[in-house]
């Protein structure tokens, strides 16, 4: 598990703990008896019942479960963004889910639809209903679907602009905003509801990120070094390949994953990985380095590029 | 009315005198509030009880217990038992008495009654000291009496779980 998802799984345990409350319209009743002795004689009596209602608690939380940002790659469908709410209140409550796409957007998509996830898998698929509204039971949670087409983005946009989206959830019995706002009798039963913490309203944010490969140039040159101290392909040999990946692009960018299979007829020669003429290790767990025995390939996972800079990837091959 | 029916009345007046004596005119009477804070003018945070009839999960509710001897005798021995509703988790050290008392309570919904400190509750077969979100009744044994056409007041805190 990485820590990542377990962030998220210690988050909505949190959540739980704090989402139980005693549901509304709960009635509390305390009675008290007493027992004395009056001219010495035992006696017992009650009190009357008090009764107080358990009005209802309009809350909710909203948090992106995507990871973030998203990166929408040339090959690929846009990938959907997905949010959880959660009924944090303590009644039954229905809640109207909205978009916008936020003024630090690099560029807006169009046509964008809300889904739930009506059958609880976590994946949008055709039994899931297209809809901005959903009815929770309290303390209950459910998976939010943003969707968004390829067709869509803006043509011509540069590599690793995002676009930005605020998810809205909101009470439909209240969610004014402010804290404590009463809704005489609209709560389940008819019991008062009123607005919590955050007058009923949660938002989240998602990102989507433009990928575009195109913008990073790699080359690749290989120099060969043979047993007999010469320059020839031949069994023995090895090859030490240099790959330079320059960013053409006007924006850092991110998360660049470089991966390069071993040629054929080659074995990959062990420690020979290095980045910016530094070593990496071959275990996948050391540094962003590895040699992957399972596909035979290397990967090295950089960070990050800025606008015309070239990193430099080195790794040894020898001929079989 | 003859001698017969005379004493017929005599006895059925003291009889309901004496039942008015000892269920009517001494009364146990509940009362809830809901506990706020507000700030005072000088910006210091202060309680405050409402009467209120609707709660929300979170709020601290008082409870308050009036005894009224309205006889004209004193009452001694007085026990008070208040079950904690289950919805509501009692808060530590919120019991009080006007009048000097003593405060136990019950984790097992008033089989067995004990000091905080020494109020044990059975958990998969290990003994625990109880937590007050425990408990499940308050008592109070008031140590003195009460004298006659006065009243007197015992009073806990819990939180709507």
């Amino acid at each position: 598990m990485n820590l990542h998802k377990l962030l998220f799984i210690l988050f909505f345990i949190h959540i739980s703990i704090y989402a139980k409350g005693t549901t509304a319209g709960t009635l509390i009743q305390n009675v008290a008896t007493l027992d004395f002795e009056l001219d010495d004689k035992k006696s017992h009596v009650q009190s009357n019942i008090v009764s107080d209602v358990v009005a209802q608690l309009l809350d909710l939380s909203l948090d992106s479960i995507s990871l973030s940002p998203l990166q929408i790659t040339n090959k690929n469908n846009v990938p959907i963004l997905k949010f959880k709410l959660t009924n944090t209140g303590n009644g039954n409550d229905k809640f109207k889910i909205e978009f916008r796409t936020t003024q630090k957007s690099d560029f807006n998509m169009e046509n964008i639809q809300i889904a739930i996830d009506k059958n609880y898998n976590q994946k949008y698929d055709q039994n899931d209903q297209i809809s901005d509204q959903i009815l929770l039971k309290e303390d209950e949670e459910i998976v939010i679907f943003v969707i968004a087409n390829f067709s869509d983005i803006p043509k011509n946009i540069n590599h690793s602009l995002q676009s930005i989206i605020e998810l809205k959830a909101s009470s439909l019995i209240g969610g004014s905003g402010i804290r404590g706002k009463i809704y005489p009798k609209k709560g389940v039963g008819g019991v008062d509801a009123i607005d919590g913490d955050q007058g009923a309203i949660d938002t989240a944010k998602g990102i989507w990120e433009y990928i575009n490969k195109q913008q990073l140039i790699i080359t690749q040159t290989a120099t060969i070094e043979d047993p007999y101290g010469t320059h020839e392909p031949i069994k023995d040999a090895i090859i030490n390949y240099d790959i330079k990946i320059h960013s053409i692009a006007n924006k850092k960018i991110h998360n660049i994953h470089f991966k390069n299979p071993i040629p054929k007829h080659t074995t990959y020669v062990k420690c020979s990985i290095f980045y910016e003429n530094r070593p990496l290790s071959d275990s996948s767990d050391e540094d962003f380095g590895e040699f992957n025995t399972k596909d035979n390939l290397i990967k090295v996972d950089i960070n990050h590029i800025h606008p015309n800079q070239t990193k430099h990837i080195n790794f040894k091959v020898k001929i079989k | 009315m003859n001698k017969k029916t005379t004493v017929l009345f005599s006895i059925a007046t003291l009889f309901a005198t004496s039942i008015y004596a000892l269920s009517g005119k001494v009364s146990l009477t509940s009362h809830s509030y809901k506990e706020i804070v507000v700030k005072d003018k000088s910006g210091h945070q202060q309680h405050k009880l409402i009467d209120t009839k609707k709660v929300l999960p979170g709020d601290i509710v008082v409870y308050h217990n009036v005894i009224d001897n309205g006889t004209n005798k004193s009452i001694k021995h007085m026990v008070i038992n208040n079950p904690i509703p289950k919805e509501m988790a009692y808060i530590s050290q919120s019991a009080k008495c006007k009048t000097p008392c003593k405060i136990l309570f019950s984790a097992d919904n008033g089989k067995h009654f004990n000091t905080p400190e020494n109020l044990t509750i059975l958990t998969n077969g290990v003994s625990h000291i109880a937590k007050p979100s425990e408990y499940t009744n308050v008592r109070w044994i008031l140590n003195k009496p009460l004298a006659k056409h006065k009243k007197t007041l015992v009073n806990y805190k819990a939180k709507l779980r």
